[in-house]
């Protein structure tokens, strides 16, 4: 759903406008329709009428934050708004807002690696009980098999 | 949690492994791991969340994804509410039987008649 918007342009501005449309070989429509995506920073190439999925909401985000748009709008609903949450927990928004039935995520173009709600673990792993001293050290292993391994026996250890 | 025996250090080192792992496979196996265990507090949600937008390899964001997505899909009644649905099975059935109330038949666990019979 688009909004039609009249306004009045001076006429040196709109002599100055349209004469910089002409130089980019586009209309004075897209060209303000531009500026205005500019200013308020939002990705054009995220329609909120294009978010219909949770796909769709992690994509525009991401997508958000590779093309230094930083701000992605999507109709609200439970879900969105519980990652929302948790996303500005970890670092991924820098925030979000809730307008009317729009929720508007600012998000971080430059997130922690590590979530910055999570401390990362520092325990001595020769200090857990024996089976899982073993998996711990295989955690850390060079080779990745192994490192798999310890990760399918780590579960198997939970649920032991 | 200082017993170091707690089965919660498992999620811990899973987590770890999920956000620190060079290797895309295992990052995926930890997130699998994860879900598989099912105790999604709000730190293994945010991590997976996390991991969906910022992880670099495209498998590992996919394949999280689709595995959370299930978690966001809305249920339609809850566990402690189980649905009333009261299945027969006196005869040759060829079809669904049972009578079920309202709408609580939706995602009812699938069963084959022979799993039944065997009961």
């Amino acid at each position: 759903m688009t909004t039609p918007l009249t306004i009045q342009l001076p006429p040196n501005l709109e002599q100055q406008m349209l004469h910089e449309a002409q130089t980019q070989n586009t209309t004075l429509e897209h060209l303000v329709l531009g500026l205005i995506q500019k200013h308020y920073e939002v990705n054009p190439d995220i329609n909120p009428e294009n978010i219909h999925s949770l796909e769709d909401f992690f994509n525009a985000i991401r997508s958000a934050k590779q093309t230094g748009h930083t701000t992605v709008q999507t109709r609200i609903n439970d879900h969105y708004l519980q990652i929302a949450e948790s996303l500005k927990r970890s670092g991924t928004l820098i925030d979000f807002q809730v307008l009317g039935q729009q929720l508007i995520l600012n998000v971080n173009p430059h997130p922690p690696k590590y979530p910055a709600n999570i401390k990362p673990l520092e325990v001595d792993p020769s200090t857990f009980d024996p089976d899982l001293a073993e998996i711990a050290k295989n955690l850390k292993h060079k080779n990745p098999e192994i490192r798999i391994q310890a990760i399918q026996d780590l579960v198997a250890w939970h649920e032991r | 949690m200082n017993d170091k025996s707690d089965p919660a250090w498992a999620i811990e080192l899973l987590l770890q492994a999920l956000l620190e792992d060079d290797s895309p496979y295992a990052r995926t196996v930890a997130a699998q791991g994860l879900l598989n265990i099912g105790q999604l507090n709000e730190n293994v949600i945010s991590a997976l969340n996390h991991v969906v937008v910022n992880d670099p390899d495209e498998f590992v964001r996919a394949s999280i994804l689709q595995a959370i997505g299930k978690y966001y899909t809305p249920q339609p009644f809850s566990m402690s509410d189980p649905p009333k649905i009261q299945m027969n099975f006196n005869a040759p059935v060829y079809g669904a039987a049972g009578n079920i109330e309202g709408n609580q038949g939706i995602n009812t666990p699938e069963q084959t008649f022979d799993d039944n019979s065997e009961e």
